[in-house]
């Protein structure tokens, strides 16, 4: 898998970096003025400019390694947006992304801890379960999960793995209050997938809110997500040259410009 | 940023006289808001809005910061939101947001 690579911070970027989003409206205006205006909806584009500065010869080499496999603008590569959260529906525990184990049931649209409705009661009426959703990322990379959750049950806890051996967790107080729970993932793997999984044990509720997966060291604060969330396939560099503006020995700088689109160009 | 913006055409003659006429009835405002210093929330509450409103598409209302009147059926004038993160919690865009011909 071609990935756009973190740096040795954990992080994809560094500041100041650019961000753009782009939709399209078709506008047929009348000749008073007013407008019809309808979406395009399969238009969708996303842009960053990652303005990268004193880069290491490890560092400026992974990002050289990515430019020449993908020829340049030729091919696309995975990128994972920079502190954006990489989970799909976080709102949405219903939604088929989320995987249930036998038992498990979610009801969406509960209380949050800031007064809105965006949490989810998970419940478990059989044996010790999971609520889990898969991201086809490298598992080679550092990552740290995140969520707000709250049970008066013990043994919930949350997880992130491999989807094979390796797993980080972090286990829930059953002191049924609202408190935001993360777990850092820095572990060597192989695979090409990850696995954010919220254990539930036997006969118990938890509610959860904001679960948030990072391609980084820490966690950020909380962004609700829909169908695309922060994993972007098919993404390109929009350039064919990668200038490399070498400051001293060991250090490289450069702007990188990355284009998403939504349909395969 | 605040503007009224009227649509008059303007035709200028060989004598240089100029015969003007409205191309649109009224008026229209336009507010032009530099955002800076913006935390993640913030800046991801304001990505989260102009995705509702897919750039241009949606209407919604909008508080004018000169009147504090809200104005209904304003819309964004772009498509496209371009945000520049400085550092951790220092967040900066613009919007340009258009309210209705009145």
């Amino acid at each position: 898998m071609d990935v756009f690579p973190q740096l040795s911070s954990g992080a994809v970027s560094q500041f100041p970096f650019t961000t753009n989003t782009s939709y399209r409206t078709l506008v047929n205006r009348a000749l008073d003025g007013s407008e019809i205006c309808a979406a395009d909806v399969d238009f969708h584009t996303r842009r960053w400019e990652l303005d990268l500065n004193q880069l290491s010869d490890q560092e400026w080499q992974s990002v050289l390694d990515l430019h020449q496999q993908v020829e340049g603008r030729l091919r696309t590569f995975l990128f994972l947006e920079p502190g954006g959260n990489l989970l799909s529906w976080s709102e949405a525990f219903g939604d088929p992304v989320w995987v249930m184990d036998p038992g498990i049931s979610v009801a969406d649209g509960q209380p949050d801890p800031f007064g809105g409705t965006g949490s989810g009661r998970v419940t478990n009426s059989g044996s010790q379960g999971s609520l889990s959703q898969v991201l086809t990322v490298p598992a080679s990379l550092r990552y740290v999960g995140s969520i707000w959750a709250r049970t008066a049950a013990t043994g919930a806890a949350l997880q992130v793995s491999d989807t094979a051996s390796l797993t980080v967790a972090a286990a829930f107080d059953n002191s049924n209050q609202w408190k935001r729970y993360s777990v850092g993932y820095n572990l060597t793997s192989a695979l090409d997938s990850v696995d954010f999984k919220l254990v539930v044990p036997a006969s118990s509720t938890v509610d959860v809110y904001g679960p948030q997966l990072e391609a980084q060291l820490a966690p950020s604060k909380y962004e609700k997500t829909l169908q695309q969330a922060g994993v972007y396939e098919n993404a390109r560099f929009e350039d064919d040259v990668l200038t490399d503006r070498a400051t001293g020995v060991n250090r490289h700088s450069g702007v990188i410009r990355i284009l998403w689109t939504r349909l395969p160009i | 940023m605040n503007e009224h913006r009227f649509s008059t055409v303007t035709g200028r003659f060989v004598d240089g006289t100029e015969q003007r006429y409205r191309d649109l009835r009224g008026s229209r405002q336009r507010w032009i808001v530099h955002l800076s210093r913006l935390d993640d929330g913030e800046i991801t509450e304001l990505l989260e809005f102009f995705r509702n409103q897919q750039g241009r598409l949606g209407e919604f209302d909008f508080e004018d910061p000169w009147s504090q009147t809200v104005i209904s059926g304003c819309h964004f004038e772009q498509d496209a939101l371009t945000v520049r993160a400085d550092g951790e919690f220092d967040n900066r865009t613009e919007l340009v947001i258009l309210g209705p011909r009145v």
